[in-house]
């Protein structure tokens, strides 16, 4: 038990290693979120809507786009240079190796985005009273993303991210709905404390069942 | 000399092309075998069916008891961005520090240690990946195509640990196209 | 071919009685017509996935080939009938909303269902290794299935909170039994027809993914 606790230690301790050294792939996509973020107004007239309207119109939007982007890829590297492999030799499973791979995304990707958004949400002027809500739901909303686009990227491995995108889209846009309702229900200042409920539980399932199904998908490319 | 696995009949087959046939080879502990064909044969294919990384199409894996492995193939896991050091912490497991310096002495791999990996020549990166055989200790250890790469000299310093390894007891499997000058069990596929 | 032709004899006689004998709508005129194909097709491309499911879960735990060999048909099948429901629920809306698109529960989950039958069939054909590719697109129908009644669920939400649902005429149970039993008889036609189509499409797939077999000469 002890062993294996180590194990999954200095593997998660060996992931967070690796994306740390490889700068490009989290800190592109976060300047790329902010250089969006910053031209969005300059694209459209304020006068008939408001920076908080506008913020809240796309935030969705674009941190899912920005998902897509960091994510890119996430497992082709490992898989062609045969770390995938000696992960599921070494545990005869691949679902350490997801689970690690998911919660060093979450620690290096999704915080400092969630962050990154909730200052551009103090810029657009949206109400402060909305911020810890957004926060909660900007971080739910990303580990739904990601965990699909996890499975999007471990099906289509080596046809490239895009076919992954296309294919786990439709059962990202429930989600999408879900946290669009959020915003209009924070907008019209009803409490979501539900939504946030319903949220956490979804993402919490999600985490579990497609860290299952993306390792099985990974191991049947290895075949 | 104790029996590891038992490979059964073994057949594999892409899309009704047949890459192994009615593969049987029993494996022992203390024993070196050598995997010999052309290109295309199945050499992988085997090493990754008795991993269990692969499922045969026909035929089975008996394997008589746990053992850990170790499997070192044509892929290198090494990370292009990180050095040579960096990266050997990641991929080594259990090992002493004296043991990794004395073989990247013996793989003339020591001054290099904080060159980024992707300068390394392609030979350097095989011996990088090879590292494992000398420091890492495992029942079993798979080699595909190890010498490929390498010099004559790296070669033989390769050569000598594989047989070091069976002399302590340890099962090492290669696969290779041409024949080896060993004392080794081999199976033509 | 039997069941080709009985699938157009009942298409036939479902159609003319729709089209021709049934009475004229009170709300929507003669243009509800459009339902002896709009209904038949989406029911089809919801059911036909619930079926594929099936078989995903038969292909993943007994490893049948030939269930594999079916899902792909199916596919196909599901997605020409989703099209189909598309394409006639615009039609549809034209008179009736005065648009041919409308953001309305029913048509978004319709699309989104189209764009899932698509994603399979693309995710298929983009393998050169079957087999593999076979279990791949089983584990996406599985993941999809799960998610049918999430997105339905959702997207119903999504769009009762914009506006109104909008009245169907299968929604209400007050539909009149002359527009019925031509309904149902569409309805049975486009199972006939659908199955008979999977016969030839799975033919089709089988003839060619085992066509090094030595069966396969002696049946060509």
């Amino acid at each position: 038990m002890r062993d294996a606790q180590t194990m999954i230690l200095k593997q998660i301790k060996d992931e967070q290693f690796k994306l740390q050294k490889e700068i490009r792939s989290w800190l592109g996509p976060l300047i790329l979120f902010s250089l969006i973020m910053i031209a969005f107004p300059l694209s459209i007239d304020l006068m008939n809507i408001g920076l908080a309207e506008l913020f809240l119109n796309i935030i969705i939007i674009t941190i899912l786009v920005t998902n897509y982007l960091s994510i890119d890829d996430v497992f082709f590297e490992d898989f062609y240079d045969g770390t995938i492999e000696q992960s599921l030799i070494k545990d005869s499973n691949l679902y350490v190796y997801v689970a690690c791979k998911l919660i060093i995304t979450v620690l290096m990707k999704i915080l400092p985005l969630t962050l990154i958004s909730i200052v551009f949400a103090i810029a657009y002027k949206v109400n402060i009273s909305f911020l810890p809500d957004l926060c909660l739901l900007f971080i739910n909303m990303q580990i739904i993303f990601v965990n699909m686009l996890f499975f999007g990227n471990a099906i289509s491995i080596n046809k490239g991210s895009t076919l992954g995108l296309i294919l786990v889209m439709p059962i990202i846009f429930p989600a999408v709905i879900l946290f669009g309702q959020a915003l209009t229900f924070l907008r019209l200042e009803i409490p979501i404390f539900s939504i946030h409920f319903m949220a956490t539980g979804i993402s919490i399932i999600t985490c579990i069942l497609l860290t299952f199904v993306t390792a099985i998908t990974l191991k049947l490319h290895l075949e | 000399m104790t029996n590891l696995i038992d490979i059964q009949n073994i057949s594999y087959s892409i899309n009704t092309e047949k890459i192994l046939r009615n593969v049987s080879l029993k494996i022992q502990s203390k024993m070196m075998y050598q995997f010999i064909g052309g290109n295309g044969v199945g050499k992988t294919t085997l090493l990754k069916i008795i991993l269990e990384i692969m499922a045969p199409s026909k035929g089975r894996i008996v394997k008589h008891q746990s053992f850990s492995k170790k499997y070192i193939g044509h892929k290198i896991p090494l990370k292009n961005y990180l050095t040579l050091d960096e990266n050997l912490k990641i991929y080594l497991n259990n090992f002493s520090e004296t043991k990794l310096i004395d073989t990247l002495k013996k793989l003339n791999l020591y001054d290099k240690r904080d060159t980024k990996f992707s300068s390394l020549s392609y030979g350097q990166q095989r011996k990088a990946a090879l590292i494992p055989i000398f420091i890492e200790t495992h029942e079993m250890f798979l080699l595909d195509e190890p010498f490929s790469g390498l010099d004559n000299a790296h070669i033989e310093i390769i050569k000598k640990e594989m047989i070091n390894l069976v002399s302590h007891g340890k099962t090492v499997i290669f696969t290779s196209h041409i024949p080896a000058e060993f004392e080794c069990e081999t199976l033509r596929l | 071919m039997v069941v080709f032709f009985a699938g157009l004899i009942f298409l036939a006689v479902g159609w003319i009685w729709g089209l021709f004998y049934s009475p004229t709508d009170a709300e929507q005129g003669d243009v509800y017509r459009i339902i002896y194909l709009h209904v038949p097709t989406s029911i089809y491309a919801q059911l036909i996935y619930w079926i594929m499911a099936f078989w995903a879960i038969i292909h993943l735990v007994w490893r049948v080939r030939l269930a594999a060999y079916l899902i792909k048909a199916a596919a196909y099948i599901g997605l020409l009938s989703t099209f189909l429901a598309l394409f006639s629920g615009s039609i549809w809306g034209i008179p009736t909303w005065g648009t041919w698109w409308q953001w309305d529960a029913r048509i978004t989950s319709t699309l989104i269902l189209f764009l899932m039958y698509l994603g399979l069939i693309t995710l298929h054909n983009s393998f050169n290794n079957f087999d593999k590719s076979d279990r791949l697109m089983s584990i996406l129908v599985i993941v999809g299935t799960i998610n049918l009644p999430i997105i339905k669920k959702s997207v119903d939400w999504w769009s009762t909170l914009h506006q109104p649902a909008s009245i169907t005429l299968t929604d209400s149970p007050s539909i009149d039994i002359t527009m019925f039993i031509p309904l149902m008889i569409s309805i049975i036609a486009f199972g006939f027809l659908y199955i008979s189509m999977g016969f030839l499409m799975s033919k089709i797939i089988i003839l060619t993914r085992e066509k090094n077999k030595t069966w396969i000469d002696q049946y060509v």
